[in-house]
């Protein structure tokens, strides 16, 4: 079997395998062990969108990031500018787009709008530009846990927060 | 005739409010922080604005209006009220956060749609919410207006009109004002000052022996469980509907499942745990005890919803009593302004971005959202205007509403996985329908059934022989919730850590990772589907 890789732009991973497998460990006194088993690349639209709104007595501007999951067709919000890496990878650890998510523009677009609204309680609709585009993946470690009752858990870590979620397999 | 020592300390403290407001606003860096929603605030201060502000109008003028009029009878409301936050936990709690995690869904109606597939829910689901939220402003412009009056003197109608332009501007155009640390400290106001009205109250009297010495002396039957002369006698249904609209009815609340939803930060989450007690202990039986100290001092009080600002402004000094009226104003707007929003919202995302055309402008986007909090602001207003519903009745139809709409196909959306979206829909419409026509047509005297508990019995029913005489749900939504509802447990820890917003990774990653090809999944020895060698450890 042979292996491919492709050139792609990554999320920069701030989170090594040891620090997922510590993180895990670390949340509960339950957790026996956790072993990073490997990686993979989750891919996203990243927008950057320059806004700017008026409120009662504010004025703003700046340039927000939004990402769209190419799965699953969810918006999130990006709070810093990403550091974005050129790496080859594996194609096969690459998670596949659903190409049938509609428009991810569209989705970063109204959900910038829609926080504007909702937290800013701007008096009119904000200018938002779309002047960044870009396909980008994000590093997630898969990690086997197991607890002291013999409970073996997937989790994903997120490469770059460090933040986890637990994957619940067949 | 105006009380400036009132009016003065009350327009002062919403000044400093506001003063405070643009202050912390200035300290938040960069845009970013605004759009994350106030995510650099302390979390155990965000729960408590949650628990707080979502109380306010019913907790100061419609839980005080019940006792004055049905003396310990109200108690039913408040015992299930006392348990709501911990019956919704036990229930619903480990198993939707499971489901949810398994399906990727992150908001109440995403999760509906998600476990049961079809359009419609959507739409019903929205529709209901928005209409119910409605409700629930309506009864928090009321409760503005009220408490202008108290303080100015002002007619009720002028503090209507006043509160509710306030309301509506601020959710217009309040910008960051909003902010969360002014809600939290408006909640501990809120709190410290009921218990100094009670206190104050109970040393007016001489005394708990005192007060119930005293009201019994007026109308013994005001202690009984059945209400004042009896009201209730025997209807088990009405108090079935009392204790459970608030102990299970806050499974069908969007604000309520969204908590469950949301609580991805482990500190907001053993915090709220906290905080809930907090509240629990010193909020939510003291109103209640308040409308019975009015029966003893206030006999002649005309409108029972003015119990608490009444005994407030004879019991305390002028100022004390001005703050802590004000900071029911103030959490009043707040309440008023985040069910407005949320409303907007579902109308939004759930509705026009989902079913709107494509070309559908920004401009044109945010005048929907406008128009529908100008609608709810002037609908209220009228309502209010015409024929001023009491703010306990109003506060009881919406949380039934929704509760009756939604607490059914929740809770058989874990359990039941025969339930399907014609079943969910006819649950969420009929029970809704149910609570819309007891109400209205006051069905409850007639019958001797709470329309909270005549809408569950509709929905539940509905629910059960719709599903049934159509076809088993298809997919393999069923699988992902059997899946998660029957998978190892977590220790709770990692389960409070977790990263809610990491769901729809999650799915996407276990089924990446679950393709059957043949590949064998991490845990039986490393998988072809991942890198094993990450470059970079």
């Amino acid at each position: 079997m042979t292996t491919t890789y492709r050139t792609i732009t990554l999320f920069e991973q701030e989170t090594s395998a040891a620090s997922a497998e510590r993180a895990l460990l670390e949340t509960d006194g339950e957790m026996a062990a956790a072993t990073a088993t490997g990686l993979v690349r989750y891919p996203y639209r990243v927008f950057g969108i320059d806004l700017r709104a008026k409120a009662l007595f504010e004025e703003y501007q700046d340039r927000v990031y939004c990402g769209v999951d190419l799965c699953q067709g969810k918006e999130l919000f990006i709070g810093e500018r990403p550091t974005l890496v050129e790496r080859s990878i594996d194609t096969d650890t690459l998670i596949s787009a659903d190409e049938s998510v509609a428009d991810p523009e569209r989705t970063a677009h109204q959900h910038v709008l829609e926080l504007a609204r909702t937290e800013l309680r701007v008096g009119s609709a904000p200018e938002l530009g779309v002047v960044e585009d870009r396909r980008v993946h994000r590093p997630f470690h898969v990690v086997e846990c197991e607890t002291v009752d013999g409970v073996f858990l997937t989790y994903i870590v997120d490469g770059v927060s460090g933040d986890f979620h637990r994957v619940y397999l067949d | 005739m105006t009380n400036w020592s009132l009016v003065l300390p009350f327009v002062g403290y919403l000044l400093c409010l506001l003063g405070f407001g643009y202050v912390a606003s200035k300290r938040l860096d960069d845009l970013s922080d605004y759009l994350l929603g106030g995510r650099t605030i302390n979390s155990g201060v965000t729960a408590l604005t949650l628990q707080a502000t979502s109380m306010s109008g019913f907790m100061f003028m419609g839980g005080p209006a019940l006792a004055f009029k049905q003396g310990l009878w109200a108690l039913w409301y408040a015992a299930g009220d006392f348990g709501g936050g911990l019956v919704n936990l036990a229930v619903l709690g480990r198993n939707l956060r499971r489901i949810t995690e398994a399906l990727g869904s992150l908001t109440p109606i995403e999760w509906l749609e998600d476990r049961y597939p079809h359009p419609s829910i959507r739409i019903a689901g929205a529709t209901i919410s928005i209409v119910f939220l409605a409700a629930y402003v309506f009864a928090q412009f009321i409760a503005a207006g009220k408490a202008i009056e108290s303080i100015s003197g002002l007619p009720f109608l002028y503090g209507l009109l006043i509160g509710a332009g306030i309301i509506v501007l601020y959710t217009f155009v309040g910008g960051y004002l909003a902010v969360a640390w002014t809600d939290a400290f408006q909640a501990i106001v809120m709190a410290i000052g009921i218990n100094v009205i009670l206190i104050a109250g109970i040393f007016e009297i001489g005394g708990i022996r005192a007060l119930i010495d005293e009201i019994a002396a007026k109308d013994p039957t005001y202690l009984s469980i059945w209400g004042q002369g009896f009201e209730h006698a025997g209807e088990w249904g009405v108090v079935a509907g009392a204790v459970l609209i608030y102990s299970v009815g806050y499974m069908g609340l969007p604000h309520a499942v969204v908590r469950h939803l949301s609580m991805n930060d482990p500190d907001t989450a053993k915090k709220a745990t906290v905080w809930n007690v907090f509240y629990n202990t010193f909020f939510v039986y003291q109103p209640y005890v308040l409308g019975l100290i009015a029966i003893v001092l206030l006999p002649n009080l005309d409108d029972p919803e003015m119990a608490v600002p009444e005994l407030a402004t004879s019991l305390l000094p002028s100022v004390v009593a001005a703050v802590v009226l004000a900071a029911l104003m103030a959490a009043v707007m707040s309440t008023a302004d985040s069910l407005l929003i949320m409303a907007g919202s579902i109308l939004a995302r759930d509705v026009i971005q989902r079913f709107g055309s494509d070309d559908l402008t920004d401009d044109r986007m945010f005048l929907w959202s406008r128009l529908l909090v100008l609608g709810i602001g002037v609908g209220g207003v009228i309502v209010a205007a015409i024929q001023p519903p009491g703010v306990f009745e109003l506060v009881i139809f919406a949380f039934g509403g929704l509760g009756t709409a939604f607490l059914v196909p929740n809770v058989a959306g874990v359990y039941w996985d025969r339930a399907n979206w014609q079943g969910a829909l006819a649950g969420m419409i009929g029970g809704a329908a149910t609570n819309i026509t007891w109400t209205a047509q006051g069905l409850q005297d007639s019958t001797a059934i709470h329309p909270f508990f005549a809408g569950l019995i509709a929905s539940s029913v509905l629910l059960v022989v719709v599903t049934l005489a159509t076809e088993p749900p298809t997919g393999d939504t069923i699988a992902v919730v059997r899946r998660a509802r029957t998978a190892g447990s977590a220790p709770s820890g990692t389960v409070q850590k977790s990263t809610r917003s990491l769901a729809p990774e999650a799915r996407a990653v276990g089924e990446h990772l679950s393709m059957d090809d043949g590949t064998p999944r991490p845990t039986e020895g490393g998988s072809p589907a991942l890198d094993a060698h990450p470059s970079d450890d």
